[in-house]
């Protein structure tokens, strides 16, 4: 069992291994307190061997999973070993270490689920293509009108987790592409108390960002099938949580 | 109907129960599936050995066209079977999911218990393959 103060940071790595060795390095230094966990997500290049090396416990898949299935094995993980809080983080090196702190805070307020947004703040650093903003935009006012509450990043990937949270993900975290936005939408329609910070992030230092065009569209289209039947089976009604920032 | 059409839809008809038979009891088809084919099987033969059967049904369903509810019927089957075989790959499908993320954790445990760090060299050899402690 880990210490009761102890925080986990869950990554989650396919095919990193440009990435992932400055990553965990530079994550060590920063935040030494921090227990790490990457999961490789059946990559078929270095990156397990890279990151044990640089210093992190190395979960391998059999598989690939996605990130979600990579993801929820993370999360059983922090489960499992008695991790009292978690935080989801980028083995591409997109997300900025000294930002864990602001990430972590409101966890201690009693927010399950702290989104670290790059939008909260204006979007300066960040430059996303105009069909995707439009995309991200639309999710961004349906979940709006679904799930009562405002987010301005519902695809952040630099997340912070609470226990009750990390448990509840742990056996539901949904597992297809563009599973944050699920995930958003999931917990706040469960009632879990999600909060949004101000956060930069970094280009990519390396990899592919995943996104092809036919892809993403299909993705999109099965994003907003499953925002709709949720909406409409949704049995407990949606309190007004938590103030977003 | 001649002679020769009912000789050749018998054989047909013997040859499909065989079949299915045989890959039940060699147990490449669950019986849930034999019987699903089975059950069909049987259903459709009437439609085969009782001429006019189908023409009469035609006549008391209301379509004029009695070739047309056959197709009717064998469309409507498929898409029900379809269906019912996709739902049960997306139920495979989830449960290899946690499989395989069982055997990653159980391997980590296992790992961690003998104090090794294998696990990594391991899989970037051979991602299928399972670790010995």
């Amino acid at each position: 069992m880990v210490r009761p103060t102890a925080t986990l940071a869950i990554i989650p790595a396919y095919n990193e291994a440009a990435a992932i060795g400055d990553t965990i390095s530079e994550l060590v230094e920063v935040r030494p307190d921090v227990d790490l966990v990457v999961i490789d997500d059946g990559s078929a290049d270095a990156t397990a061997r890279i990151a044990a090396q640089a210093g992190a416990r190395v979960i391998v898949l059999p598989f690939n999973l996605g990130i979600g299935g990579a993801l929820r094995t993370g999360f059983r993980w922090a489960v499992e070993q008695g991790y009292q809080r978690a935080f989801q983080f980028d083995a591409d090196g997109q997300h900025d270490p000294l930002e864990i702190a602001a990430l972590l805070e409101p966890l201690e307020a009693g927010a399950d689920l702290v989104v670290g947004s790059r939008f909260l703040d204006g979007d300066a650093g960040y430059d996303v293509s105009r069909v995707r903003r439009t995309a991200m935009g639309a999710l961004r006012v349906t979940m709006r009108v679904l799930s009562k509450q405002s987010f301005t990043d519902t695809s952040s990937g630099f997340r912070a987790f609470s226990r009750p949270m990390l448990e509840f993900f742990a056996a539901n975290y949904p597992a297809e592409y563009m599973e944050s936005v699920e995930a958003l939408f999931v917990a706040t329609t469960e009632g879990f108390d999600v909060v949004e910070v101000p956060v930069q992030m970094r280009m990519r230092s390396a990899g592919q960002p995943s996104n092809r065009r036919m892809r993403s569209a299909y993705h999109f289209v099965r994003l907003y099938l499953m925002l709709l039947a949720s909406a409409k089976r949704r049995r407990t009604p949606v309190v007004p949580m938590g103030d977003t920032a | 109907m001649s002679g020769r059409a009912y000789v050749f839809e018998a054989v047909a008809m013997a040859l499909v129960l065989i079949v299915i038979v045989r890959q039940v009891r060699l147990r490449r088809l669950r019986p849930k599936w034999g019987i699903i084919w089975l059950v069909s099987a049987l259903l459709v033969a009437p439609l085969a050995f009782v001429p006019g059967l189908l023409d009469w049904l035609a006549e008391q369903l209301g379509v004029d066209y009695p070739p047309a509810l056959l197709m009717v019927f064998g469309l409507g089957f498929f898409a029900l079977l379809t269906l019912q075989i996709t739902i049960e790959l997306t139920q495979l499908q989830e449960r290899t999911r946690v499989l395989a993320e069982e055997a990653a954790l159980l391997r980590q445990q296992l790992v961690e218990r003998s104090g090794g760090d294998e696990v990594a060299r391991d899989a970037e050899a051979d991602p299928g393959a399972t670790t010995g402690p």
